[in-house]
C-alpha cells in the first residue's frame, strides 16, 4: 500500500512536469490591407509616399519623403500600436491623404516558463476612415499575414 | 465468520461520523515546487455508504523569465458526493468514486517586457482581479482506517469543463484548485491523513 502509494505520487509528479502547453506564437502586430479596383475587384496598384501611424516614430514605406513608392498588386503591411488598442494611418497619395483608424481587442497569455508570452489581436474594427470603400476580411492580426483589410478605390 | 461480520451492517442513513483531513501532497508540492505555494483540507460525512464531501483549498504560483513574471492567488471549494464500493466492510474503509463541483475565485498579474521594432521598448502590466472559475470532477480513490480516529488514503481527480468569468485581457493561465487552462481537462492528486470524528457508534 505505502510502496504503491510512493510510486503514484512519482508518476504524477513526472506526468505533471511533462504537461507543458505547445511553444506556438502566432500572434503579430502586422496589418494587411490590400488595395482593390472596384470597377473588377482585381488587386490595384498602388503609388504613395508613405503611411504614417499616429504616435509611431517611424514610417512605413517611402523613406525619402519626395520618391514615390508603387506596390504592383501586393499589400500593404503595416503595424498596429500594441500598447494601445486603437490605430490611426494616415495613407499619403501624390494628391491627397487619407486616414484610416482601427480598433482591435488585446489579448495577453502566460504560455509558460520556457515559452514566455504573447499579446495577440482580434476583433479587428474599423473606427472610422477617409476611403470611400473598406471592408474587413479577417478580424485577427497573425503570423500567417492574411489579408485583413480591403479598400476598394 | 466473515460472514457474520457482514450481516452486522445494517443500511442507516444517520451519519456515525465525521472525517477531517489534510492534503500532505499539497505540503509536499510546496517543498519540492519552488512556484508553488498551497494548501487544501477535506472533509466528508456519511449516510451509510454515501459520503458527502467538501473540499476547501488555497494556492498562490509565481513564474518569472528573463522577459515576464507571472503570478496568481486564490481559493477554491468543492462539494461533492463519494459512493463507497466496499459497503459490507465493518471498519467502513473504502474505495470509491465520486463527483464534485467545484469553484473558486482567483487573482492573477503578468508583468511583461515588449521590445517593439516601431513602438520602442515598454513594460506593461495584464491583470485579471476577484475572477471566478467553476469546474466539475469525477473521482476515485481510497480510505483505509489505520489506527482508532486515525485514517489515510487518496483521491484522483479528472477534472473538467472549466468556465472563467470576469476576466480581462489577460486570458487565464493558471486557475487555482484546476490548474493550467491550456487544457480543457486535467488530473489532480491528493494524498490526505484524517481525523474522524465519531458521532454516534455506527455499525
Amino acid at each position: 500500500m505505502g510502496r504503491l502509494a510512493v510510486f503514484v505520487l512519482c508518476v504524477l509528479v513526472v506526468v505533471s512536469c511533462l504537461d507543458e502547453p505547445d511553444c506556438v506564437k502566432d500572434a503579430d502586430t502586422a496589418l494587411v490591407i490590400q488595395f482593390k479596383r472596384l470597377i473588377d475587384g482585381k488587386n490595384d496598384t498602388l503609388i504613395f509616399y508613405r503611411v504614417e501611424a499616429q504616435g509611431a516614430d517611424s514610417i512605413f514605406y517611402g523613406q525619402n519623403p519626395d520618391v514615390l513608392d508603387t506596390l504592383r498588386g501586393t499589400p500593404v503591411v503595416v503595424s498596429v500600436n500594441p500598447y494601445a488598442t486603437s490605430t490611426e494611418f494616415t495613407f499619403y497619395f501624390p494628391v491627397l491623404e487619407r486616414k484610416l483608424d482601427v480598433g482591435y481587442t488585446r489579448s495577453a497569455r502566460f504560455i509558460s516558463e520556457e515559452c514566455g508570452s504573447e499579446v495577440s489581436f482580434s476583433r479587428l474594427r474599423i473606427i472610422q476612415t477617409e476611403f470611400d470603400s473598406v471592408r474587413l476580411v479577417n478580424p485577427t492580426l497573425s503570423k500567417s499575414r492574411t489579408v485583413n483589410i480591403e479598400i476598394y478605390r | 465468520m466473515l460472514a457474520q461480520k457482514q450481516d452486522t451492517v445494517t443500511r442507516s442513513f444517520i451519519p456515525t461520523g465525521v472525517r477531517i483531513g489534510y492534503d500532505v501532497y499539497a505540503g509536499i508540492r510546496n517543498l519540492a515546487d519552488n512556484s508553488f505555494n498551497g494548501l487544501e483540507v477535506n472533509a466528508d460525512i456519511d449516510f451509510y455508504r454515501y459520503y458527502l464531501t467538501l473540499d476547501a483549498g488555497r494556492w498562490e504560483r509565481e513564474f518569472e523569465t528573463e522577459e515576464e513574471q507571472y503570478s496568481n492567488s486564490g481559493n477554491y471549494m468543492r462539494a461533492g458526493v463519494d459512493v463507497n464500493f466496499l459497503k459490507k466492510d465493518p471498519e467502513k474503509n473504502m474505495y470509491f468514486i465520486g463527483a464534485r463541483y467545484a469553484w473558486g475565485t482567483f487573482s492573477e498579474t503578468m508583468t511583461r517586457t515588449t521590445d517593439d521594432a516601431v513602438w520602442g521598448a515598454r513594460t506593461e502590466s495584464f491583470t485579471n482581479t476577484d475572477s471566478r472559475a467553476t469546474w466539475f470532477e469525477l473521482t476515485t480513490g481510497l480510505r483505509v482506517k489505520m489506527y482508532k480516529f486515525f485514517w489515510i488514503g487518496y483521491t484522483i481527480r479528472y477534472k473538467f469543463g472549466l468556465n472563467t468569468r470576469g476576466t480581462g485581457e489577460l486570458e487565464p493561465h493558471d486557475v487555482p484548485g484546476f490548474g493550467k487552462t491550456f487544457k480543457s481537462t486535467t488530473w489532480g492528486f491528493n494524498y490526505v491523513v484524517l481525523i474522524r470524528l465519531p458521532v454516534r457508534n455506527g455499525k
